[in-house]
């Protein structure tokens, strides 16, 4: 028995991702993206993590989202609806399908992947403590990564004033 | 002939319509008993005993539908926007010397916002012919929906409230960051370009803004312990975070002003440069839906985000109900927030997002600093 | 509250990874590339916390390792968007078979 939500949040998330990578016109398939980013926090809202579902929203709705959006605005051009992908097609079905397939047949044959739900859940606080410990270089390592990027982003905005 | 067939197209149109409505609402109706049936209170043979009506009144104050559509929900946040509209341009009209609305009403215009809505209604809705229809529809509703959306967490008091969340504030900034999504897609739909010009400053702008504003909310956050919102405002009961975090809430209040695109902010819809921004292709209730209602809306949560996080909530001497100090605190900081608009000159964008980064940002940052080298020193309110 | 059972979740996860993948071979425009990676990143955040949830109700580890693969994904999209555009101002185009040569 598949409940109600759960079936619903399946269907909008996957058809919008497919949406996002199919819609003729770009910017719909950035706003595609953005409702399939809203479907998968509601997953984490469902598997009690509202906390991440919340995160997912503010950050990939809030800021990645919105960037995709600004950048398909800037360099949106009527050519792009021309660009053929012809040749690679057969080749992007049959490689979903077969990872699709594959992965499938695993998450079913294996025996954990059907464990029943249980009741007891974790508060989000522990997350806090558990990424400023057992995480703590980690989380050193992703300010860094995010420092460099926030930097390189930058320098690659400027190269055209030189 | 064609006054014939004009008059048969309509006469059609209005069937359609009726048989829309004959369908549609006996499944709405149905749908609502399916969802709400179990844990709806009424019984319906309360409808026909007048001496139940108290009791019944009293059961339907207590369902989420009350909650939802009446109280903390959607009335009373659209009647907070029809008088926050009113007051704006009353006061105003005060600081600049001139009257305002005057006759609606009979009374200094104080039903110009039913006149204002009963124009916008009358409108024919135009729809140009060169937009992207489905964005261009879509937009207006989905900003009212989103801004609608952040009142569910918003508590008027720890007893009215829709949604009870761990993470209340964390949820209005998801909420938030919603908002340049449908300023773009109003922007680029309408194919026109005073509006995409309009939309890509709304989006530098919103963007740049959330971060110092989510910043300076952090700083109560951290005193308190807690995203929940209840929570924030109980440990409030001995001192507001007014005076723990002043800098703070400063820099959420300029940060709630450019959020909501208000002068000195408002270069999104500079009426000089841009006509309107990004709602110049917008008429009749399209516009309403978004100027009206959205921004009104916006301007109520983040009043009531201000008040909730520094003024301490509904707390107040007790000869007055709670819910009152709540109204009274929020239309205070509502107030504070239309001032500057008669007040101040428009910036330019340069020195507006220059201003984001480089000052509110790292005031935010360092009064968070503060308040969590305050609470690891071993101070608590709780 | 009705849970589903672990495996439906991971359904959905390995059709959202399929899609992305198919993206990603299918694709020549560098903004449909960087769709397919996020959608592929998202696939396996809803692993994350779908094995968490199930096989360790009482930790969050899986929510943290979520919440750092959001923030790198938040990385790669700053860089990956900047990078588009800085391409696209050099050669006002951004399909990848296009763009061979490493001088602009």
């Amino acid at each position: 028995m598949v409940d109600f939500v759960f079936a619903a949040l399946a269907i909008i998330t996957i058809v919008s991702a497919i949406l996002a990578l199919e819609a003729k016109e770009v910017v719909y398939g950035a706003v595609a993206l953005a409702l399939s980013f809203v479907g998968i926090a509601g997953f984490f809202a469902l598997l009690d993590a509202v906390f991440l579902a919340m995160f997912q929203l503010t950050v990939y709705v809030g800021a990645i989202a919105v960037l995709i959006l600004f950048t398909v605005m800037l360099v949106r051009r009527e050519q792009w609806l021309k660009i053929k992908e012809g040749v690679y097609r057969t080749a992007g079905v049959v490689a979903a399908v077969i990872i699709a397939l594959g992965l499938g047949y695993l998450v079913y044959a294996s025996a954990f992947t059907h464990a029943t739900p249980t009741l007891e859940q974790a508060p989000f606080t522990l997350l806090g403590p558990l990424i400023l410990s057992d995480y703590w270089a980690a989380l050193v390592a992703l300010s860094l990564v995010l420092a460099s990027a926030v930097i390189g982003a930058v320098v690659l905005a400027k190269l055209e004033r030189d | 002939m064609a006054l014939i067939r004009n008059l048969l197209e309509f006469l059609i149109r209005i069937a359609i319509l009726v048989v829309i409505i004959i369908i549609l609402i006996p499944i709405l109706l149905l749908a609502a008993y399916h969802l709400l049936g179990p844990t709806f209170p009424i019984e319906p043979s309360m409808l026909l005993d007048p001496s139940e009506t108290l009791a019944f009144t009293l059961k339907l104050m207590d369902t989420d539908l009350f909650r939802i559509t009446v109280f903390p929900g959607f009335t009373f946040v659209a009647l907070y926007a029809a008088i926050a509209g009113l007051w704006e341009r009353k006061l105003l009209a005060k600081m600049q010397l001139r009257v305002g609305p005057l006759y609606a009403g009979r009374f200094e215009g104080i039903l110009q916002p039913i006149a204002d809505v009963l124009k916008l209604l009358s409108k024919e809705l135009v729809i140009p012919k060169v937009v992207d229809r489905f964005f261009y529809i879509l937009a207006p509703l989905l900003t009212v929906i989103i801004a609608t959306a952040a009142v569910a967490v918003i508590p008027v008091t720890d007893k009215w409230v829709i949604a009870r969340s761990d993470v209340g504030v964390l949820v209005i900034f998801a909420v938030l960051g919603f908002f340049p999504i449908t300023a773009l897609m109003a922007a680029w739909s309408s194919n026109s370009r005073y509006p995409l010009l309009g939309g890509l400053r709304a989006l530098h702008q919103m963007v740049s803004y959330e971060i110092p504003l989510i910043l300076s909310a952090l700083a109560p956050v951290v005193y308190a312990g807690s995203l929940n919102l209840i929570d924030i405002v109980r440990v409030q009961s001995s001192v507001w975070f007014i005076l723990l975090a002043p800098v703070s809430a400063i820099v959420f209040l300029v940060c709630a002003l450019a959020e909501l695109e208000r002068i000195p902010f408002d270069l999104p819809e500079a009426e000089p440069e841009l006509v309107s921004g990004w709602l110049t292709e917008y008429g009749g209730m399209n516009f309403g839906l978004i100027l009206g209602i959205a921004v009104y809306i916006k301007l109520y949560v983040l009043s009531a985000l201000f008040t909730l996080l520094f003024l301490g909530g509904w707390l107040g001497p007790a000869f007055l109900p709670p819910e009152f100090w709540f109204i009274l605190k929020s239309f205070i900081v509502t107030t504070l927030l239309l001032i500057p608009r008669g007040v101040f000159p428009r910036l330019r964008i340069d020195l507006l997002l220059k201003q984001s980064w480089a000052r509110y940002l790292i005031l935010a940052l360092l009064n968070l600093l503060v308040a969590a080298l305050v609470v690891l020193s071993g101070f608590s309110l709780r | 509250m009705i849970l589903e059972p672990l495996v439906n979740y991971l359904f959905v996860s390995v059709v959202l990874f399929a899609i992305g993948v198919y993206g990603l071979v299918t694709k020549k425009n560098a903004l449909r590339m960087l769709f397919a990676v996020e959608i592929l990143i998202n696939s396996a955040n809803l692993n994350f916390v779908a094995f968490t949830r199930y096989l360790h109700p009482t930790s969050v580890t899986g929510q943290a390792l979520a919440m750092f693969s959001i923030s790198l994904a938040a990385a790669e999209a700053a860089v990956g968007l900047a990078i588009i555009l800085a391409v696209f101002r050099l050669r006002k185009d951004v399909d990848v078979s296009e763009i061979k040569g490493l001088r602009g």
